[in-house]
């Protein structure tokens, strides 16, 4: 839903073609979860290799 | 690479999909996801569920938590008689709510992980892209090479499954 506003709702669809013309359509990344709990804003994260 | 600085910087929850959703300071993650996110939609007579993009009015109603575990609509029980009245005002009247809590309910997978470099990239409101845990200090677009890595937060760990298409 990238081309609605959130704060107006405005359509503006130049968003969605950038995503497609400039990052190949992709942006943020589908992900679930291997062990939960709870986590908070300021949490250090770290990728693994 | 750098992983030293990674933080979590946002955290969001959109207990009815397609609504507008809450910022947390918190979230409880379990393997269906952020406890609360997306446990209601709205849907048409046929079940199919009515979204955002072709109804984008929803997205002016705010969907929070009560704390009885249970969706609001602008602060009022996803069940009562004006959340509906709302909800068919800006999807049309034929809309409905249904409460679904399966693992189906995502359109994709139980999470959406963005980051600040990527954001920054593409210049727009990070909202629009529904995240659930935004990730701060990830220089540009490196999160393209996460895809097939872990993301470790305290004892929480994520799998980095793919880049979402739009």
């Amino acid at each position: 839903m990238t081309t609605g506003d959130p704060d107006t709702q405005v359509q503006d669809l130049s968003v969605l073609r950038r995503i497609v013309d400039d990052f190949g359509g992709t942006m943020a990344l589908d992900s679930d979860v291997v062990s939960g709990g709870t986590i908070a804003i300021g949490d250090p994260a770290e990728i693994l290799s | 690479m750098d992983v030293c600085r990674l933080r979590v910087a946002e955290l969001w929850r959109y207990p009815v999909k397609s609504l507008a959703g809450e910022r947390l300071e918190r979230a409880v993650v379990t393997p269906n996801g952020v406890v609360g996110d997306r446990i209601v939609h709205v849907r048409d007579p046929r079940g199919r569920v009515i979204s955002a993009r072709t109804r984008r009015r929803l997205l002016a109603l705010h969907g929070t938590l009560g704390p009885d575990g249970e969706p609001l609509i602008d602060g009022r029980p996803w069940t009562a008689p004006e959340s509906a009245a709302a909800v068919r005002e800006a999807a049309g009247a034929e809309a409905t709510l249904a409460r679904y809590d399966g693992p189906e309910r995502f359109d994709v997978l139980p999470l959406l992980v963005a980051t600040d470099g990527a954001i920054a990239a593409l210049g727009v409101d990070g909202r629009r892209l529904r995240p659930n845990i935004v990730i701060s200090g990830v220089a540009g677009l490196a999160e393209r090479q996460w895809p097939g890595r872990k993301l470790r937060i305290g004892d929480v760990v994520f799998n980095m499954v793919k880049l979402r298409g739009r």
